[in-house]
């Protein structure tokens, strides 16, 4: 995977650059796009370039991105926008090769190797900046994007990253220790925040050292991981460009939820909790998954007052007894681990619950223990949810929640986006 | 400064549909006002079940919105506004 042509587009800041797209009064503007503007507490989902120059980034809470930057203009997350804009982008790159990797909803590969003898009057770049071109003539001119050329995925990506925003770069397998070198060893593609401080302990934080590092001490610093971190090092990739992953199976969600007023009463959390499991047990048992291990986190309001990090987070995990897309065993098990919790008068602010281990639902467990009906009535729910609307129909106990909201807040979120369809 | 607001207000949308499936949004009254559309930003569609919903995000010469056409009731609803100054005064 060293003699391939590899295209990365990384679409800058796409999230902010969506909306500065649909309204002109906020272009060349910083905006950050929250989940709720109006929660000091919530969080800055992307911020536009003016708004990064500022200071302001994408893990900031609202009110610390209003100390650094207070003309800041905060906008709503919408994903139908987000969507939306990311398929026109995606039927774009379509034309290029049917080689596509859709890696992220502002990300993709593109492998032009088995295609470019078909355009001999035009190299990768030319293509590369036609793409750039394209995007911003045929969508909207604040979509701007940063591609990466490169022999494989990884020299690729890294080539993207390096001019942001609207970049061009080429890395070729000869000049590739120039870029690889300049790296700190966390911002490279492929080595995470697990592996990271491990290396960085070991003392290596470039490439290059990286390179030189002995195998057994690398070993014995990440075990078997150790290979393709050596492979990395030296800008090697093998992963092909592989279309069939735009269809792969997820390996966890979450739904994470901020509430307007912070609570400690542990009915009402459940109350939320339950909603929250019914809606990620749709999503499961509409990829066809199933889950294994249920998350729960609850983290206090007056963060700050705490300071990051010192502020107590209840985070704990719990396995189901049998792999389920169905919402009451998901409720459960965060119900356990909720029951873990000590907190005290602690008011909680934001809610996550999360599934793992995900399985397909083909290996669903079938057994004695299995309730068909649950299953039937799950299929049932679903079917009226999809022609009426989601939650149309919904069990007696998330009803309080609803109850807590308003028609409008209903209206909007009874409102999907099917990538599927036209 | 730009502000936002969020609204769920029924409003009279003049629209040109044409063959071919285009849609082009002339103006539209709210709150007894006329406002005239100087672009069309975006057109997205959703769904509320099985009812397509059509969103279009819309600017005016001095704010920008974002107006509902529900294809089940054929009503309009203006959805969201952000306005420099507030286009009603």
């Amino acid at each position: 995977m060293q003699n391939h042509t590899i295209i990365h587009i990384d679409l800058n800041a796409f999230f902010a650059s969506c909306e500065q797209l649909a309204n002109p009064f906020i272009r060349n503007k910083p905006i950050g796009v929250t989940s709720a503007k109006q929660y000091d507490y919530a969080a800055i989902l992307a911020a536009s370039y003016p708004a990064k120059r500022r200071g302001v980034k994408g893990i900031m809470r609202v009110f610390e991105a209003r100390q650094v930057c207070p003309e800041i203009i905060l906008v709503p997350f919408d994903p139908i926008k987000y969507y939306t804009i990311n398929r026109r982008v995606m039927q774009i790159l379509r034309e290029y090769t049917p080689l596509m990797e859709i890696y992220s909803i502002d990300e993709a590969f593109l492998d032009l190797t088995p295609v470019l003898h078909l355009h001999p009057e035009r190299t990768a770049q030319q293509i590369g900046q036609e793409i750039k071109d394209r995007i911003r003539r045929e969508i909207g001119e604040p979509l701007t994007s940063s591609v990466g050329i490169g022999p494989n995925k990884l020299l690729a990506k890294i080539a993207s990253n390096w001019q942001k925003p609207d970049g061009l770069t080429t890395i070729t397998w000869e000049n590739r220790f120039e870029y690889l070198d300049k790296l700190e060893i966390g911002d490279i593609w492929g080595i995470g925040w697990h592996s990271t401080p491990k290396l960085v302990e070991l003392g290596i934080t470039s490439t290059r050292q990286l390179r030189e590092v002995d195998d057994e001490v690398l070993r014995g610093i990440v075990g078997s991981y150790y290979t393709r971190l050596k492979l990395i090092a030296n800008g090697e990739y093998h992963d092909p460009v592989s279309p069939q992953r735009n269809s792969r199976l997820h390996k966890s969600m979450q739904h994470a939820h901020t509430m307007s007023t912070p609570t400690n009463d542990r009915d009402e959390l459940k109350s939320l909790i339950r909603k929250m499991s019914e809606r990620l047990a749709i999503r499961l048992r509409k990829h066809h998954q199933t889950a294994r291990v249920v998350s729960l986190g609850l983290r206090p309001e007056k963060m700050k007052a705490y300071g990051w990090n010192h502020m107590p987070r209840y985070t704990g995990f719990a396995p189901v007894e049998l792999s389920t897309n169905h919402g009451k065993d998901i409720y459960d098990a965060a119900c356990r681990v909720l029951d873990t919790f000590e907190y005290g008068d602690t008011k909680m602010r934001l809610v996550v619950v999360g599934v793992s281990e995900l399985d397909s639902a083909s290996k669903l467990a079938f057994d004695i223990f299995t309730n068909p009906k649950l299953a039937d009535l799950d299929k049932a729910m679903d079917e009226i949810n999809t022609t009426y609307g989601s939650f149309t129909l919904r069990t007696g106990d998330i009803l309080y929640q609803y109850a807590k909201e308003s028609e409008l807040r209903i209206e909007r979120e009874d409102m999907t986006f099917h990538p599927t369809s036209d | 400064m730009s502000n936002y607001e969020p609204r769920h207000d029924k409003i009279s949308v003049d629209a040109v549909f044409s063959p071919g499936g285009k849609v082009e949004i002339v103006s539209f009254t709210w709150e007894q006002k006329d406002y005239r559309v100087t672009e069309v930003t975006l057109i997205t569609k959703a769904y509320r079940g099985r009812d397509t919903v059509w969103l279009f995000h819309v600017a005016t010469e001095s704010a920008a919105f974002k107006l509902r056409f529900d294809t089940d009731t054929l009503n309009w609803w203006l959805e969201e506004l952000t306005w420099e100054e507030h286009p009603s005064i």
